[in-house]
C-alpha cells in the first residue's frame, strides 16, 4: 500500500479470504443456478428485494472497489461475477425482462398468495346492520 | 514524496463553455482556483497574432479582435464525423474555420495548422492541469474526466484521447449527470429516486437515479448533444442580425469580427435577462456601409422577447424528460429531489418550465456551474482511496447492435443497460457457401442499420463452406464502466477470433455505411429466428406494460367523446390481440402486434397531450 514513485499501474492487494471464497462461489453457480439463488433472495422476491440485495453485493463485488488493484486470477472472475449479478438485477426489477424471465421459468414464481378474504362484502354488511 | 501523503487526484468538468478542476481535501470536495483566481476556465483556445497559445480567460478576452484564430465551444465538434449533420449546422455559424480530417473528423484551422479536436481540448486540459498544481504544489495527473451522458463511444474515446494528450492519467469517464448526483449526496445520508437535469453551454441531460447507501444507481439517462446554451445564443443572434439586415442590408453573419461581437452580445443579453426585465444591446461600429459611414447595432431585448425566441428549446428539454421518466417507469411524484445542472437552469423560464412539469421546487443547493467538478472529484477520491464510501452503476445511454441482413440492427445491448456489461449471442451465416462475416457495430436507436451511427467493422473469415445458416458465429459486445465498446466474434468451431476496440478514427461516413450495407449484404449476419422472437416478445411485453398503464387515464379523458371512444374501443382490441401475441405467437404476430400496440401508444399520447392543453 506504500506509495513508492513510479508506482505500478496495478497495486499488491491483501484479498479477504471471505471475499475470495464468495466470489468463487458465485462465479461456481453461473450458467446453473437460477437469478433469485445467484443474487442470493427468495424465489420469486419482489423487485425492491432484489434491489437491496444487489446494492448490497455491489458495495462488496463492484470491479471499481479494486480499482487498478493486483487481484490475479479473481480479476477475471469477479468481473465476470458482477456483469452476471448486474445483469440478474436488471432481469429481475425491469417488468418486461422479469415478466419474460418468469413465462420461460414458471418453477421460479413466488406461490400465489392464499385467496383473500374480501372486505367489501364485510363492509357492505356493516352498512346493512347499521340501517 | 513522502509516504503518508497522497498525490492529488483531481475531478474535470470539460465543459463547452467553461470548465472546471475540482478535487477532495480533508473530505470535502472543493473546487480549485485558477491561477487567475477565477473558479471558471473558459473552454476558449487561440493563437495571438504574435504565434503565442492563449488559454481560458486570456483567450476569451482577446476573441473580438481575433476571431479567425479562437476557438471556442469545440466540445460540439469533438468526435464528431465531419460529414453529419451537426458539424455542418455548427459550422456556418462559427468565426473560426474548420477543416475535414483523414476519417471523416473535424479539424480546426489555427496558427497555420489543422488540429485534430482532442488537440484543442488537450490545450484546455493542461490548463487546468496546471492550475491543480499550482495548488498541490506537486505535478499532478490523476484524473476522472466527465463527458454528456448521452455522448456516443466517439465523442468518449475523443475525450479520453485529449486528457491522454494533455499528459493526464485518466482514471475514468463519467457522465455529468451522474458526477452531480454524486456531489449531491456526497456526505448525506439519501435514499431514494432523484432526477437530474443538466442543461449546459452545449448540451443537455436528463437522469434519473436511484441512491441507497452509498449506492447510486442511474435508471435512465437521456439527452441531446446539440442542445444547450450555445442554441439559445444562437437564437438571439440571429433575431439581432435578422433585424440589422432588413434595416441595413447587410448580413452580419457573413463577417467573422461581426459575428464575434454578436455572439458575446447575445450571450450576455442571455445572461442578464436572467435578473433583468430587459436589455440594451449595444454594439457601435459594428460594419460600414459602402460609401464609408459607420453602422451601429442598437436594439432592446426583453425577457418575454427571449422567452419567444427560445421557447421550443425549453420545450424540447421537457420531452426529452418525460422520455427518460417513461423509461425509468418513474412518476415526478416519486422523485425525492430534482436537481438543476448547468449554466442554462439559471433562465428563469427553463426554472419555471422544470417547476411546473415536475411539480416540485427543483433543488437551489448546488451550484449549477460547479457541481459536476465536484462529483467528478468524489470519484476520483473513491476510486484511488482505500476508504469507499460511494458505488456508482451507471448505464449505457444507447442502443449497440450489429447490422443484419436486410438493413436492419440486431439489438445486443439495449440502452440504460448497467455498465460494465457484456452480451454474447449466436448468429448463423445468411448465404450459402459464406466464408466471410463481416460485423458492422452500430449505436443509436433506429431499426435501420444506416440511421445508426457507426462505430466500426470488422470481418472474421475463413469459416467452413457450408449451406446458409449451418456455421454459427458468436459475437460479444462489451461495455466498459466508462461507456467505451469493444466487440469480439468467434468462429464457434474453428474457435477463431477477431475482435476490436471500436475506435473513433475508425468511423465512416453515413453515405460509405449505406454503401456497405448495399454493396456488402452478401457478408452480413442472420439473426437466428428464437433469439429474434425472445427480444421482440420482450419488446412487446414493455409496450403493454405501457400502453395498459395509460388506458384509465385515456379513458377517463375521453369518456363521453366520440373520438377517444373509438380509439378506447380499438386499443382494448389490440391490447388483446398483443397479450395472446405475447403467450404463444409466431414471430410475425409479434411483430405485428408491436406495430399495432405502438399506433395505439402514439393515439394515447396524443389524446392525454390534448386533455392537458
Amino acid at each position: 500500500m506504500d506509495g513508492i514513485l513510479g508506482v505500478p499501474m496495478s497495486e499488491e492487494v491483501a484479498l479477504d479470504p471471505a471475499l475470495v471464497a464468495q466470489v468463487q462461489e458465485l462465479d461456481a453457480k453461473l450458467g446453473t443456478a437460477d437469478l433469485f439463488t445467484l443474487l442470493g433472495v427468495p424465489l420469486g422476491a419482489e423487485p425492491p428485494v432484489v434491489k437491496a440485495a444487489f446494492f448490497a453485493l455491489s458495495k462488496k463485488l463492484h470491479p471499481d472497489r479494486y480499482f487498478r488493484k493486483e487481484l490475479g486470477p479473481l480479476r477475471p472472475q469477479l468481473e465476470r461475477v458482477f456483469k452476471a449479478l448486474s445483469t440478474a438485477h436488471q432481469t429481475l426489477t425491469r417488468p418486461e425482462k422479469r415478466e419474460a424471465y418468469l413465462a420461460a421459468n414458471p418453477g421460479l414464481r413466488p406461490q400465489p398468495p392464499a385467496p383473500k378474504r374480501v372486505p367489501m362484502k364485510r363492509l357492505q354488511w356493516k352498512k346493512e346492520d347499521l340501517k | 514524496m513522502a509516504d503518508h501523503e497522497r498525490d492529488l487526484v483531481i475531478g474535470i468538468d470539460l465543459g463547452t463553455t467553461n470548465s472546471v478542476v475540482a478535487t477532495v481535501q480533508a473530505d470535502q470536495p472543493l473546487v480549485v482556483r485558477t491561477r487567475q483566481g477565477t473558479n471558471l476556465t473558459p473552454s476558449v483556445v487561440a493563437v495571438s497574432p504574435a504565434g503565442k497559445r492563449l488559454v481560458g480567460q486570456l483567450a476569451k478576452r482577446q476573441a473580438t479582435t481575433n476571431p479567425t484564430q479562437t476557438v471556442y465551444a469545440s466540445k460540439r465538434l469533438i468526435g464528431r464525423k465531419f460529414s453529419s449533420a451537426q458539424v455542418h449546422e455548427a459550422v456556418g455559424r462559427l468565426a473560426y474555420q474548420v477543416a475535414c480530417g483523414e476519417h471523416d473528423d473535424v479539424r480546426v484551422k489555427l496558427g497555420g495548422h489543422e488540429v485534430a479536436l482532442p488537440e484543442i481540448s488537450a490545450m484546455i486540459l493542461r490548463e487546468l492541469k496546471a492550475d491543480a498544481e499550482a495548488f498541490a504544489g506537486a505535478p499532478v495527473t490523476k484524473a476522472v474526466i466527465t463527458v454528456p451522458a448521452y455522448f456516443n463511444d466517439g465523442q468518449r474515446q475523443a475525450t479520453r484521447d485529449a486528457g491522454v494528450i494533455a499528459g493526464l492519467d485518466v482514471l475514468r469517464i463519467i457522465n455529468e449527470p451522474t458526477a452531480a448526483a454524486l456531489a449531491y449526496g456526497f456526505g448525506k445520508t439519501l435514499e431514494g429516486k432523484i432526477a437530474v437535469f443538466d442543461l449546459g453551454g452545449g448540451t443537455f441531460d436528463v437522469s434519473v437515479l436511484e441512491i441507497s447507501g452509498g449506492v447510486f444507481e442511474v435508471i435512465a439517462t437521456g439527452g441531446d448533444t446539440f442542445l444547450g446554451g450555445e442554441d439559445f445564443d444562437n437564437r438571439v443572434i440571429d433575431w439581432l442580425a435578422g433585424a440589422f439586415l432588413a434595416e441595413n442590408k447587410v448580413d452580419l453573419k457573413a463577417d467573422r469580427m461581426a459575428l464575434q461581437r454578436l455572439k458575446d452580445a447575445a450571450e450576455k443579453a442571455k445572461i442578464d435577462l436572467s435578473t433583468l426585465k430587459e436589455v440594451q444591446v449595444s454594439l457601435p461600429f459594428i460594419s460600414t456601409v459602402a460609401g464609408g459611414g459607420a453602422l451601429h447595432l442598437q436594439a432592446q431585448l426583453t425577457r418575454e422577447k427571449l422567452e419567444q425566441l427560445t421557447g421550443d428549446l425549453v420545450q424540447k428539454t421537457i420531452d426529452i424528460c418525460d422520455q427518460v421518466l417513461r423509461d425509468a417507469r418513474v412518476k415526478p411524484i416519486d422523485l425525492r429531489e430534482m436537481i438543476l445542472v448547468g449554466g442554462m437552469t439559471r433562465m428563469p423560464k427553463v426554472f419555471e418550465a422544470v417547476r411546473a412539469h415536475f411539480k416540485r421546487d427543483p433543488c437551489t443547493s448546488v451550484n449549477p456551474d460547479e457541481v459536476v467538478a465536484l462529483g467528478a472529484a468524489v470519484q476520483a477520491a473513491a476510486l484511488t482511496e482505500e476508504r469507499h464510501e460511494v458505488v456508482l452503476l451507471d448505464v449505457t445511454p444507447l442502443s449497440l447492435g450489429v447490422a443484419v441482413a436486410g438493413g436492419y440492427v440486431r439489438r445486443l445491448i439495449p440502452r440504460n443497460t448497467t455498465v460494465p456489461t457484456s452480451v454474447t449471442e449466436l448468429f448463423n451465416t445468411s448465404k450459402d457457401g459464406q466464408t466471410t462475416v463481416k460485423i458492422i457495430v452500430l449505436q443509436g436507436e433506429s431499426e435501420i442499420a444506416h440511421q445508426n451511427e457507426m462505430l466500426g467493422e470488422f470481418t472474421l473469415s475463413g469459416l467452413r463452406v457450408a449451406r446458409r445458416g449451418e456455421v454459427e458465429v458468436a459475437v460479444t459486445f462489451e461495455i466498459n464502466s466508462e461507456g467505451i465498446v469493444s466487440v469480439s466474434a468467434r468462429d464457434k468451431e474453428t474457435g477463431a477470433v477477431q475482435s476490436i476496440t471500436v475506435t473513433a478514427s475508425g468511423g465512416l461516413t453515413r453515405d460509405e455505411l449505406f454503401d456497405i450495407m448495399d454493396s456488402q449484404a452478401d457478408y452480413l449476419l442472420e439473426t437466428r429466428s428464437t433469439d429474434e422472437l425472445l427480444s421482440r416478445r420482450e419488446e412487446l411485453t414493455s409496450l403493454l406494460v405501457e400502453v395498459q398503464a395509460l388506458l384509465p387515464q385515456v379513458q377517463q379523458a375521453t369518456a363521453g367523446q366520440e373520438f377517444g371512444a373509438d380509439a378506447v374501443a380499438k386499443a382494448t382490441q389490440v391490447l388483446e390481440q398483443a397479450r395472446a401475441a405475447v403467450e404463444k405467437g409466431s414471430l410475425a404476430q409479434v411483430t405485428e402486434s408491436i406495430a399495432r400496440l405502438t399506433r395505439a401508444a402514439t393515439v394515447f399520447q396524443a389524446v392525454l397531450q390534448r386533455r392537458n392543453q
